[in-house]
């Protein structure tokens, strides 16, 4: 492949393209929107046929971080991504789709790198636990109104070792536009003072909240 | 299972004049959706030429459009009742609270409580100035310039010192970075939902490099 194809992250445009568009669910005609080009240009980039030019890589990267000023932000996934707080949305199959600000500062990557990770790659196996936990309660089904957990996760810094962490989490199901569930998850770094006094507050680990 | 608890302070009224703007919050809310004129006067009911006239500043929503409009922009932005979002947010591990136009804390959320090293009780009605020194209550101060109890802010953030009033033992000036959204509790106010982080100094700098200042406030109109 031709590297002018390719960002400099070393992925193909080709497939930062189409991984923004279907993170964020968006049909091709409504990125051609964004864009002001057509359908039909946004189909030959995702297919490869053809690479944006560098003004156009410019925009796209404009869209897909939105640390870019220049970007009307207003949707509520655009709101978690920019968020100082630590906020992973999740799909059902454990793909981190959409991370906030906060929680790429304290891993240390950068936006084009946690997409495709998976929550175990990011928070380690305990986080996968958790999932199937939630999976199992019918969270993805949207029967639950939220999950407060407090226990350890790895947090797992760009190029370091992992490092264990005490983590006070809330857990949301949001219906996406799809019809899907998605998994909100909240977390904050506590104290062993604080993470006593929460173990107490939920009766162990972990507490479903329902207002109904 | 938790009791739900009410949290707003009924009892609390806003003295200062915060008439919304209806131009800007209907073109926010338009906008937010993608929506097209004539697309948002097919979901109110209305025809093109009205929201193309709110749009214009020349006729403001009727009251019923008017509640209509909060509690869309709430159903798009939150997606549950506002009694079950209270309760999430009373236990959100994240430092998250409600402000109302006289920087009156309405809500916190437990990282906030922590962050504070103060209880709920000891919050809920405090005002921003007695609790935070310095840079927050300026970052206050300037969102109220910008119309954002009027509706006229999308978002905005910040790049600021932390510092609060009353300072515990050893504790020292840190550096924060915040994201503050206007929210539709109530079914005619606009309150302040604002989160926040610590971050280092470094993170902070390069925060300000990113807001052009302080406070980046991006406004609907």
């Amino acid at each position: 492949m031709n590297t002018r194809h390719l960002h400099a992250s070393g992925q193909p445009w080709s497939t930062i393209i189409r991984r923004y568009r279907l993170t964020h669910n968006l049909k091709q005609t409504s990125l051609a929107d964004d864009l002001n080009v057509t359908q039909a240009m946004v189909s030959r980039w995702e297919s490869g046929a053809a690479c944006p030019g560098p003004s156009m890589q410019k925009r796209i990267l404009a869209l897909i971080n939105p640390q870019s000023n220049a970007v009307p932000m207003t949707g509520w996934r655009d709101m978690q991504a920019r968020s100082p707080e630590m906020v992973a949305i999740i799909a059902q199959d454990g793909r981190v789709e959409t991370v906030s600000e906060g929680l790429l500062r304290e891993t240390g990557l950068d936006r084009l790198q946690f997409e495709g990770l998976r929550v175990s790659d990011l928070f380690g196996h305990e986080a996968e636990a958790l999932r199937l936990h939630l999976a199992g309660m019918g969270f993805f089904e949207g029967q639950i109104e939220a999950v407060e957990t407090t226990g350890q996760m790895d947090f797992r810094p760009q190029g370091q070792e992992p490092v264990k962490q005490r983590i006070h989490a809330l857990h949301i199901p949001r219906r996406d536009l799809d019809g899907t569930y998605k998994w909100i998850a909240n977390a904050a770094v506590v104290s062993e003072g604080e993470q006593q006094i929460l173990l107490s507050e939920l009766a162990g680990h972990c507490r479903i909240i329902q207002s109904i | 299972m938790l009791q739900y608890c009410e949290v707003m302070s009924t009892d609390v009224q806003s003295t200062r004049d915060t008439r919304i703007h209806w131009p800007s919050l209907v073109r926010h809310y338009r906008v937010s959706k993608g929506f097209k004129q004539a697309a948002l006067a097919d979901e109110l009911g209305v025809t093109q030429t009205m929201v193309s006239r709110w749009e214009a500043g020349l006729a403001d929503p009727s009251a019923r459009i008017q509640a209509k409009l909060f509690d869309r922009f709430w159903e798009t932005n939150y997606a549950v009742s506002r009694d079950t979002w209270r309760i999430q947010l009373r236990r959100h591990p994240a430092v998250v609270a409600v402000f109302d136009p006289e920087g009156r804390f309405l809500a916190v959320s437990r990282g906030t409580e922590r962050l504070i090293g103060r209880p709920e009780s000891a919050l809920i009605g405090e005002s921003v100035m007695s609790v935070f020194s310095g840079d927050l209550a300026m970052v206050f101060e300037d969102l109220c310039r910008a119309g954002f109890f009027e509706g006229r802010v999308v978002f905005a953030e910040s790049a600021a010192q932390l510092q609060l009033a009353e300072p515990g033992e050893g504790a020292r000036p840190v550096h924060s970075h915040g994201l503050y959204r206007p929210v539709f509790m109530s079914e005619q106010d606009i309150y302040l939902l604002a989160s926040l982080a610590v971050i280092s100094r470094d993170a902070c700098t390069a925060l300000r490099a990113r807001l052009g200042g302080m406070t980046m406030i991006r406004k609907a109109l």
